[in-house]
């Protein structure tokens, strides 16, 4: 019924129902926010990438045709616009060249544990490369798995795979660094 | 290995392991330490409570679609303004000729009647010439003919003087003979004259 009501949103979109279109935007709005926001670690720019993404499947809604669920689709988007938005901040980060950032565990101390978790969260994120974070969100985050990892980002499971196992590594030098 | 790496994948992937898998992969350093990270992202992931999406409009999305239909009409408009600016382009230039022509034309109008205005002028002292060489040919031809009128006169009158002078002179030869036949006939016996 659901999925139903959400095709029928979408073939209203399509046909430039505003309403619909808003709809959608609010189904998907929480996910995309979320998502954007474990990924870059910062409100302002996830806020910026959320209204990209947006901008970005309106403009392609009418491309869209229902080979992949809506959500694959917006995710496939979502990674494309992050990229790019990444890029753009000049702070990407190639699988070779990734600098081991040191936890400051005096910092955390002070704040609240939600907080907490969020800065920690984000610290391990932000200790990843890109292409490792993608696949360590989709993993963990969004419960794909690594065919549906691979399809999301046109890459192959064994790549997806050795991305997640380079992440693993990385955590535990990382973890072991702020454990001391 | 192959068979830790196998498990380890499953247990990824969400399938549950039997105790002994589970215990399998905890006794391998490597896949132990990699479960661990794992958990530990599990657990981060479990944790992580969503952030409310901040207050945003959601129409801009739909604005730049707005705005992105806006550009299919700013298209339109834009294809409609290109036709009129071309339009205006061809047809404004076109005025600017026309005008020009027209400003043209006047001048060449005024050219022309300022030319005709010679050339009327030109014909009417062409004319004017004609009647006046006309008139200079009549006198000449009068004077001409006057003269040889004159000259033919003259010629008659010595023509006639030069009869009359050759008549004057036949005459007196004529007398002067006929004096000398009636001497030489007086002179002449009776019996020398013819007897008729």
């Amino acid at each position: 019924m659901f999925f139903q009501s959400q095709e029928t949103l979408i073939k209203k979109a399509q046909q430039g129902n505003k309403r619909a279109w808003i709809k959608l935007v609010k189904q998907h709005e929480d996910l995309v926010y979320n998502y954007c926001l474990r990924m870059l670690s910062n409100p302002d720019d996830a806020m910026d990438l959320m209204q990209e993404v947006f901008i970005s499947v309106y403009k392609s809604l009418p491309n869209f045709r229902g080979d992949a669920s809506f959500n694959t689709w917006v995710f496939q988007i979502v990674h494309r616009r992050g990229v790019e938005f990444y890029r753009r901040r000049h702070v990407y980060q190639s699988l070779d060249d990734t600098p081991e950032q040191t936890c400051k565990h005096g910092e955390l101390e002070h704040n609240q544990i939600v907080q907490l978790e969020h800065n920690q969260l984000k610290v391990m994120m932000n200790n990843l490369p890109w292409e490792q974070r993608l696949v360590v969100e989709l993993k963990f985050f969004q419960h794909c798995t690594f065919e549906e990892i691979a399809l999301q980002l046109d890459i192959s499971t064994n790549t997806a795979k050795s991305r997640l196992y380079s992440a693993l590594g990385k955590l535990k030098v990382h973890l072991e660094a702020v454990d001391g | 290995m192959a068979n830790l790496d196998a498990l380890f994948e499953q247990w990824l992937e969400g399938k549950p392991l039997t105790d002994e898998a589970l215990k399998q992969l905890k006794t391998s350093a490597q896949y132990s330490a990699m479960l661990a990270q794992a958990q530990r992202w599990q657990v981060q992931s479990t944790d992580y409570k969503q952030q409310p999406v901040p207050d945003w409009d959601r129409t801009s999305t739909l604005g730049a679609n707005a705005k992105h239909r806006s550009q299919g009409n700013t298209a339109t408009w834009a294809v409609a303004a290109s036709i009129i600016v071309c339009t205006l382009v061809y047809l404004v230039p076109n005025k600017k000729a026309e005008t020009e022509l027209s400003a043209q034309l006047i001048k060449q109008t005024k050219l022309l009647e300022s030319q005709q205005k010679q050339i009327d002028q030109l014909q009417i002292i062409i004319t004017a010439q004609n009647e006046l060489q006309q008139q200079h040919m009549y006198q000449l031809t009068k004077e001409a003919i006057a003269t040889g009128r004159v000259e033919r006169q003259e010629d008659i009158n010595s023509l006639i003087n030069y009869i009359k002078t050759q008549r004057a002179q036949d005459h007196a030869y004529l007398r002067m003979q006929l004096n000398d036949i009636a001497e030489q006939v007086q002179v002449q016996p009776m019996a020398a004259i013819a007897k008729n």
